[in-house]
């Protein structure tokens, strides 16, 4: 029977992890999930074809954005009440998704997101990375007035106005700040739950330091823009 | 007419046929042909008053006549790059609605060849 519930598994040259995320999926959740295969030039495509993995194949690479919203897209046309982020990368640990969704269901929420922050957890991050999130915490306080703890973390439950949100405008790279900005100028309500998150299971971060500047100027930018105008 | 007026002429004219025959062969999209053509004639028009340009330019409190010149192609130059950055933007756009399209087009394909599969 299919599940009101969709899991979105954004996914770029992710060969080495993308079969024990899904497995690992597979055995915690009743959920349905679709991956979204980023125009992969690895082994990921015969990886999703071999082991029969629910899965959408962009024929070219979008990016973040792109493949996020691309499984929005798929989430709205079959109709889910709610989709759910969940990495490639192993980061995200699949037995916080029933949290989640029940997070959302109760408080009536339109996102809520998986935060490392908002309670005591064992993550520990590069300073760098954490100075860098905590920037995002307070730019949001400045122009959204929302208190985020964990505004980089992908790992986030929309419901179904969201989506329908999501799958007209949807940034194309580093979209998880952006749109919390823009959805608080519209009245969404977002919440936070406490989530243990892992170290990578496979491949390398995709933030150089070039990248991570121009992730912080591209999102203050258009964060302080679009909340303007 | 001194050589300076007869090369700008020359070189206005060579724009403005080059323009004509590009449209002409199709590689410019009517609408952006009638841009440059606008451009190539405007050009044409330019280096045939250069002389009046003096006064104008002077009007303008402007000493060197050039310098207008420079002023006015800059900011139209700049003008026809956002213009086309627009539609840059636009056509991405555009290209990445038609990335998912063809994916999840594949995806449904990919899913009835099961079911027929299976049946």
């Amino acid at each position: 029977m299919k599940s009101n519930v969709l899991i979105i598994i954004p996914a770029y040259n992710e060969e080495q992890s993308i079969l024990q995320t899904v497995t690992l999926l597979k055995q915690t959740t009743q959920y349905d999930y679709i991956v979204i295969n980023d125009g992969s030039t690895d082994t990921t495509y015969s990886i999703l074809q071999e082991h029969n993995i629910e899965s959408i194949t962009l024929p070219i690479n979008l990016g973040i954005g792109g493949a996020m919203q691309t499984g929005y897209k798929y989430a709205k046309r079959h109709n889910y009440d709610f989709a759910i982020q969940l990495d490639a990368d192993g980061q995200h640990n699949p037995k916080d998704l029933q949290l989640l969704v029940s997070t959302i269901q109760s408080t009536g929420a339109d996102m809520v997101i998986g935060s490392r922050f908002f309670e005591k957890t064992n993550y520990r991050g590069a300073v760098t990375r954490r100075a860098g999130i905590f920037y995002f915490y307070a730019l949001l306080k400045l122009i959204a007035g929302i208190s985020i703890t964990d505004p980089t973390s992908g790992y986030r439950v929309v419901n179904k106005r969201v989506i329908e949100q999501f799958s007209k405008d949807y940034p194309v790279d580093y979209p998880e700040v952006e749109v919390l900005a823009k959805l608080a100028k519209k009245g969404y309500q977002i919440q936070e739950v406490k989530v243990e998150m892992n170290n990578r299971q496979g491949g390398t971060s995709s933030i150089t330091n070039v990248k991570a500047f121009y992730y912080m100027v591209k999102v203050t930018f258009f964060s302080i823009i679009r909340s303007i105008f | 007419m001194g050589t300076v007026e007869w090369i700008t002429i020359f070189a206005t004219t060579l724009f403005f046929i080059q323009v004509i025959w590009l449209t002409a062969k199709n590689k410019l999209t009517d609408k952006h042909a009638f841009i440059w053509l606008v451009f190539a004639i405007g050009g044409v028009l330019v280096a045939l008053g250069l002389p009046y340009l003096n006064d104008i330019a002077a009007k303008l409190g402007i000493s060197y006549m050039p310098s207008l010149i420079f002023m006015v192609t800059f900011l139209l130059v700049l003008s026809l790059l956002i213009y086309h950055t627009i539609i840059i933007s636009r056509h991405e756009k555009h290209i990445k609605y038609l990335v998912q399209e063809v994916a999840y087009l594949g995806k449904e394909i990919e899913d009835i060849q099961k079911s027929v599969g299976k049946k």
